[in-house]
C-alpha cells in the first residue's frame, strides 16, 4: 500500500490524537520505564513508534510525527537542540514509504535499519557537535537490538492502528 | 509526493536552524521549562514500575520516609557541606552517555557543578537544573573529566568517563606515577562553594597501563558505584 492513500483515509483529529498519545508514552517508556526495569534508556522505543506512526500515517504525518518525537528527546538530551528532530523527521518520511507486510527490501528489515540509522545518527552527532568523544560499548548493543526488538514489537499493531485512525 | 517533499524540506530546514541557534545561543530555558513539565511524570513511572527491575529493589520500603533515610545515611557527605537527596527518575537516552535526571532541582538548592554522591563516594555532576528537577552527568560520561588523585602515591591525574557502565580512563601526568591495583582514587577538588570537595572517593584502580601514550601513564580503574544501578542520590548543594 502506498503512503498517500493511508495518509488520506486518516480521520485527522484522531491521528493527531493517536501521534500525541503515541509519542508522548513511547518517550516515557524509553526514558523512564525501561532504566527503572534495569534495560537502557538507548533502546530507540520512540523512534521505533514513529516507524509505526509514519507507516500508518503515510510520509508526511510521519515527518511531523518524527520531527516533534525528536524535539521531545532533545529537550530531555544533554545533546544540541535539533538534532533528534532532524533524524526523526527523516526517519517518518522514509518510514512513510515501507511496505511492511513484505519481508524484503522495502519490508520489515529496512524498519529496523532506518530506526537504528536515526538512533545513531542521534548519537553520533550529538557527540560530533558536542565535541565529546564517541565511544562504542555497552550502549550500542542495546540501541541495535533494542531497535529490531522495538521494531518487531510494535509493527503488528499496525492493522489495528489504521483501523482506530480511519 | 510535492507535498510530502516540502513538509521534509521544511522540518529539515527548522532542524538545521534550531541547531545553529542552539549551538550559539546555549540557552537552557527550553529544557529547563519542558524537565518541569516532564519529570514529575517521569518521577511516577519510576515509581510504578520500580519494583520490576534493579533500580528500586525494594520500592515498597523505599517509600517509607524511614527506609529512605537509611538509603541516604549509607552516603557518606563531607562535613561543612549542605545536602539535598534526590532519586533518579531518567536516563539520556543517546548511546553510551552516563546522564541521568533527578528529581530535585533549584526549589531544593540544587546548582550547576554541585557534586552528586552514591553509598562510596563520588558519581557525577549537576550540569543542568530546572525547578523540580537536575541534570546529573556521571563521571562515566566520555564528556565528564575529573581531576583525581591516586593513594597512597598522590599521584595526580585526570579521569575521563568511557560509557555508561564502563570504567575509568585514569591519565597521570607524571611518566613514573605509581598505582598499584586495588589503589584508592579519591578527587582533587576545589575550595569553591558548589563545586567537588577535594578527597571524595571515586574509585578503584583495576588496570595498569591500560592505553599507550606518549607521555604519562594510563590506568583503568572501577567507579565507586554501578551506573545502571543508581536509586538514592546525594547532592553536595553549598559548603555552609
Amino acid at each position: 500500500m502506498s503512503a498517500l492513500p493511508a495518509a488520506a483515509s486518516a480521520h485527522a483529529p484522531r491521528a493527531v490524537a493517536v501521534c500525541v498519545v503515541g509519542v508522548a508514552v513511547a518517550f516515557l517508556v524509553q526514558t523512564a520505564l525501561l532504566p527503572a526495569v534495569g534495560l537502557s534508556a538507548a533502546v530507540p522505543f520512540v523512534y521505533a513508534t514513529v516507524v509505526l506512526l509514519a507507516v500508518v500515517l503515510g510520509s508526511s504525518a510521519g515527518a511531523l510525527t518524527g520531527f516533534a518525537a525528536g524535539l521531545l528527546l532533545d529537550l530531555s538530551s544533554v545533546g544540541t537542540l535539533g538534532v533528534g528532530a532532524l533524524s526523526g523527521c527523516l526517519l517518518g518520511a522514509a518510514a512513510g514509504r515501507l511496505h511492511p507486510d513484505r519481508w524484503w527490501f522495502s519490508g520489515v528489515p529496512t524498519a529496523f535499519a532506518l530506526v537504528i540509522a536515526a538512533a545513531g545518527a542521534f548519537t553520533v552527532l550529538n557527540a560530533w557537535l558536542g565535541q565529546v568523544p564517541l565511544v562504542f560499548a555497552q550502549g550500542w548493543l542495546w540501541l541495535i537490538l533494542g531497535g529490531v526488538a522495538s521494531v518487531t514489537l510494535l509493527l503488528p499493531t499496525r492493522t489495528w492502528l489504521r483501523a482506530v485512525v480511519r | 509526493m510535492a507535498r510530502t517533499r516540502t513538509v521534509v524540506v521544511v522540518l529539515v530546514a527548522a532542524s538545521l536552524a534550531l541547531i545553529l541557534w542552539d549551538l550559539r545561543a546555549s540557552d537552557q530555558t527550553l529544557r529547563q521549562v519542558s524537565a518541569d513539565v516532564v519529570a514529575p511524570v517521569q518521577r511516577t513511572v519510576t515509581s510504578v514500575f520500580a519494583p520490576f527491575g534493579a533500580w528500586a529493589r525494594q520500592v515498597e520500603e523505599f517509600s517509607d520516609p524511614a527506609v529512605r533515610s537509611d538509603e541516604v545515611a549509607r552516603i557518606s557527605a563531607p562535613a561543612g557541606w549542605a545536602t539535598a537527596t534526590g532519586r533518579v527518575v531518567a536516563a539520556d537516552i543517546a548511546g553510551d552517555r552516563a546522564v541521568v535526571t533527578i528529581d530535585i532541582g533549584r526549589d531544593e538548592g540544587v546548582r550547576r557543578s554541585n557534586a552528586v554522591l552514591a553509598p562510596g563516594g563520588l558519581v557525577g555532576q549537576i550540569t543542568a537544573v530546572s525547578g523540580q528537577s537536575a541534570v546529573v552527568l556521571l563521571v562515566t560520561d566520555p564528556g565528564s573529566e575529573v581531576g583525581v588523585r591516586v593513594l597512597p602515591s598522590k599521584e595526580i591525574g585526570v579521569a575521563s568517563g568511557q560509557g555508561m557502565d564502563a570504567d575509568l580512563r585514569v591519565d597521570f601526568l607524571s611518566p613514573a606515577a605509581a598505582a598499584s591495583p586495588d589503589d584508592a582514587l579519591v578527587t582533587l577538588g576545589s575550595t569553591a562553594a558548589d563545586g567537588i570537595p577535594p578527597d571524595l572517593p571515586i574509585g578503584t584502580v583495576t588496570a595498569l597501563d591500560s592505553a599507550p601514550v606518549a607521555s604519562g601513564r594510563v590506568i583503568g580503574a572501577r567507579p565507586v558505584a554501578g551506573m545502571t544501578s543508581l536509586e538514592t542520590l546525594l547532592v553536595l548543594t553549598e559548603r555552609r
